[in-house]
């Protein structure tokens, strides 16, 4: 009961980036077509628009003084707290200790993000590199040798400035994923794929390296997440590599790894839209896909 | 460290730590993440529910801080029969799906659409899985939000798992819904931070929010996670999605998924605005009853059998939203005026809403899985198909039965219990449109039920092809369907459990 073979999917992964020719668009067809028909009678736009005016000035009410009534107990109790953080970057402070938990299930948002654009693979890239190699470009090629190192470095910089200054892993990633773009549009370094165990591991550190610390401190401090004194700065410049790395390799990933939907993959055009979700046939055998359609 | 930080860590980072190595794409990592997740998850659930009925709700002060500065994990009874409801679910799902997707050996193929659906199913799934338990266990508005974040995103790529077109376009708008719905969300957060300055839940529940402010924002966060939970009339993304997901992630989403809003919904009307006015509780009540009977009718018309079950999903889901305006039964007679509703809670309403959460969940796991059973025999969805089905698949037929039976409410299922509480409830207060309303979707259900059933039950109609079933797929369903069928009987512990903090925790 295994699915139909597939052979038209093998090859179509390097396809779009070994022939050259990058994207077909004609192929990727616009998944939510809108031409308008399907646009309710004009009276109800009115309405909707009706009902959103007592919102608005529900909230405008709302928010009439709102600006001078900040209450300053929180931000107080972080100025209070702060040399307990192990760091003196407030921003910092709350992203890696006090609120670390919200940090930790943001970077697994990441992950789900990635692992959702992974799934909806259908056997071909929209993302197509044109032919050639860098080296052949001199322009390319001295830009390329100032930038990517300069972003490198700058990006080590952030994560450690982050400690002390408006800086930190997010902004380090962000930047390390701008050379990785860049490398890779440039064929300097070969776009990275779902299926390449080093890129999986790494994107997961992130989140492993934060459930693993916050497990591991949970028998001395008894919670999760909670430093052991003089442990805080370590864990937290530990962590914050772990996680400019991993925002790196997925912002990479979600760049260049991303599939087209519906996918120009003709093996799906067979697929019977009230059958199998999974595409298969009754018999193994029964409809084979035809290897030789465009 | 006492049970409760243990236990909890168990709950949320268990199946956390078990997508990363689902992430493995190997057959042994998918299998040892789904494991280590249902194992954490059942642990930690079981765990929490001994803390909990021993001394009442637990909190975990995560970084050691504790709110406003820091965020807390926070469980009580409704967190804890959540989590087990949902830990029970996924287990039996997670099983199911080690034969749904087929012979994991072959994953390195990875070119079939059943190969790379096998592959990221239990990933998502397990991050799915955390978000939900991280939800049952929050105690803060941004920390719920950053969870809702992670269940829209794994929940739309489950159904896209599906390579048909439509299930394509159904994930993807469900994915634009979830994303909207978060968005008002978050828009909620900030006005409510702005005005109290807490995401605090219990500091907030003890400023009591009223005015303009407060009222704002529960209506942007109520319509947000309304449209999450399908309740009607922001139910239309929801039959499609799943109806064309494969069958696990059906099951899933009907089960547990549009419960994590709704826990939601009930944490900040009850336990956050103390109720807020009974002329919204009424409305909302209202919007159950329409859902209702807007939803078992178009099941009734419907011609293909995953969408029966999906548009019972949308039906259900309204019986949720009738337990609002009953826990208040004063207000019911004042017919719509507004003003802070009664103190006086209804232990019947509560207890018996929350039954019916959990018989949900475990009866429309059950039936999904059943569906999936025969659409799988016979690779086909449509009524007609699955002709003469019940004679080649029993126990499925049996699965899909029970289940069925609970949904309607006959005893000794939980679902009678839940139902029979409500309208004990109802009838005491007074309000016999909701009794007329709980009768009628109780009949409306036999009806679509009993429509499939005949149609499993039709040889003569029956083509004769047909593909084998893994037996560990027709086990699964029907396990869940005899809890399902039998939690009536055992109700008593989900009571005691369920009133361990009860509606309004903080309070």
């Amino acid at each position: 009961m295994s699915g139909p073979t597939d052979p038209q999917a093998n090859n179509a992964t390097g396809a779009a980036s070994e022939t050259g020719t990058g994207v077909d668009h004609a192929h990727v067809r616009p998944l939510l077509e809108d031409d308008g028909s399907r646009d309710g009678p004009a009276i109800l736009t009115w309405m909707v628009g009706l009902l959103l005016v007592p919102a608005g000035v529900l909230l405008a009410l709302g928010l009439r003084g709102a600006a001078d009534s900040r209450d300053p107990r929180i931000p107080d109790l972080i100025a209070e707290h702060l040399p307990e953080t192990g760091v003196s970057n407030p921003v910092t402070g709350v992203l890696l200790n006090f609120r670390g938990y919200d940090t930790l299930l943001e970077v697994a948002v990441l992950v789900a993000a990635m692992v959702a654009v992974w799934s909806l693979d259908r056997g071909q890239r929209v993302f197509g590199l044109p032919a050639g190699r860098a080296r052949d470009e001199p322009v390319l090629a001295a830009v390329l040798r100032l930038a990517v190192p300069t972003a490198f470095l700058t990006a080590v910089y952030l994560t450690w400035l982050g400690s002390s200054e408006p800086a930190g892993a997010f902004q380090a990633g962000a930047l390390l994923a701008g050379a990785g773009v860049l490398l890779t549009v440039a064929r300097v370094m070969r776009p990275p794929t779902a299926a390449a165990l080093p890129v999986r591991i790494i994107a997961a550190g992130g989140v492993a390296g934060f459930v693993v610390v916050g497990i591991a401190v949970l028998p001395f401090t008894g919670a999760f997440l909670a430093y052991p004194e003089g442990w805080a700065y370590p864990l937290i410049l530990g962590l914050e590599a772990a996680l400019a790395v991993a925002v790196a390799v997925i912002l990479v990933e979600l760049f260049v790894d991303v599939p087209s939907i519906p996918a120009p993959d003709s093996t799906l055009d067979t697929v019977d839209p009230t059958g199998d979700p999974l595409g298969r046939a009754l018999a193994p055998d029964a409809t084979p896909p035809d290897p030789g359609a465009p | 460290m006492t049970g409760a930080e243990l236990w909890t860590t168990a709950a949320v980072f268990g199946p956390l730590l078990a997508a990363l190595v689902a992430l493995g794409g190997r057959p042994w990592t998918l299998k040892a993440g789904l494991a280590l997740g249902s194992g954490t998850a059942l642990a930690g659930s079981l765990g929490l529910w001994v803390e909990v009925t021993r001394q009442g709700p637990v909190r975990h002060l995560l970084g050691g801080w504790g709110a406003p500065l820091g965020i807390e994990l926070w469980a009580d009874g409704f967190s804890v029969a959540m989590l087990t409801v949902t830990a029970v679910v996924g287990a039996a799902v997670s099983l199911y799906s080690l034969s749904y997707f087929g012979d994991l050996s072959e994953l390195d193929a990875g070119a079939s659409p059943a190969g790379r659906a096998a592959r990221y199913f239990a990933p998502l799934w397990l991050l799915l899985w955390a978000a939900l338990n991280g939800i049952y266990l929050s105690a803060d508005l941004f920390n719920l939000y950053v969870s809702l974040e992670i269940l829209g995103l794994a929940a739309a790529a489950l159904v896209t798992l599906a390579v048909t077109p439509k299930a394509t376009v159904a994930g993807m708008r469900y994915l634009i819904v979830s994303l909207v719905g978060s968005m008002l969300f978050l828009l909620g957060v900030a006005l409510l931070y702005t005005e109290f300055g807490t995401l605090s839940l219990e500091e907030l529940a003890a400023a009591a929010p009223a005015g303009p402010m407060a009222a704002a924002s529960l209506a942007l966060m109520t319509v947000g996670m309304a449209a999450k939970t399908a309740l009607f009339p922001l139910h239309a993304w929801l039959p499609p999605a799943h109806a064309g997901a494969p069958a696990p992630a059906s099951a899933l989403l009907s089960a547990v998924v549009v419960k994590g809003s709704f826990f939601i919904l009930v944490r900040l009307w009850f336990a956050v605005y103390g109720g807020a006015s009974d002329g919204g509780l009424l409305l909302m009540g209202g919007l159950g009853a329409a859902a209702i009977l807007w939803g078992s009718v178009l099941a009734l018309r419907q011609r293909s059998l995953k969408r029966v079950i999906a548009y019972s999903t949308v039906a259900q889901l309204g019986y949720l939203f009738i337990m609002f305006p009953l826990l208040a039964p004063e207000g019911l007679g004042a017919g719509g005026a507004s003003g802070p509703a009664s103190p006086e809670w209804s232990d019947d309403a509560w207890t018996g809403g929350i039954l019916l959460a959990l018989s949900h969940a475990l009866a429309k796991a059950a039936m999904f899985m059943a569906a999936g059973n025969m659409t799988y025999a016979v690779a086909r969805d449509a009524l007609r198909d699955i002709s003469g089905v019940a004679h080649r698949l029993p126990m499925s037929f049996l699965a899909f039965g029970l289940g069925g039976l609970s949904l309607a409410g006959l005893p000794p299922s939980a679902g009678f219990v839940g139902k029979w509480l409500l309208l004990r409830e109802a009838i005491s207060a007074g309000g016999w449109f909701w009794v007329a309303i709980i009768t009628i979707g109780g009949l409306l259900t036999i009806a679509y039920v009993l429509m499939v059933l005949r149609h499993a039950l039709d040889l003569k109609a029956s083509s004769g092809d047909f593909r084998p079933v893994p037996k560990r797929m027709e086990w699964a369903a029907l396990l869940l369907a005899l809890a399902a069928a039998t939690l009536g009987v055992r109700a008593t512990e989900t009571f005691q459990i369920l009133l361990q903090g009860g509606v309004t925790p903080w309070s």
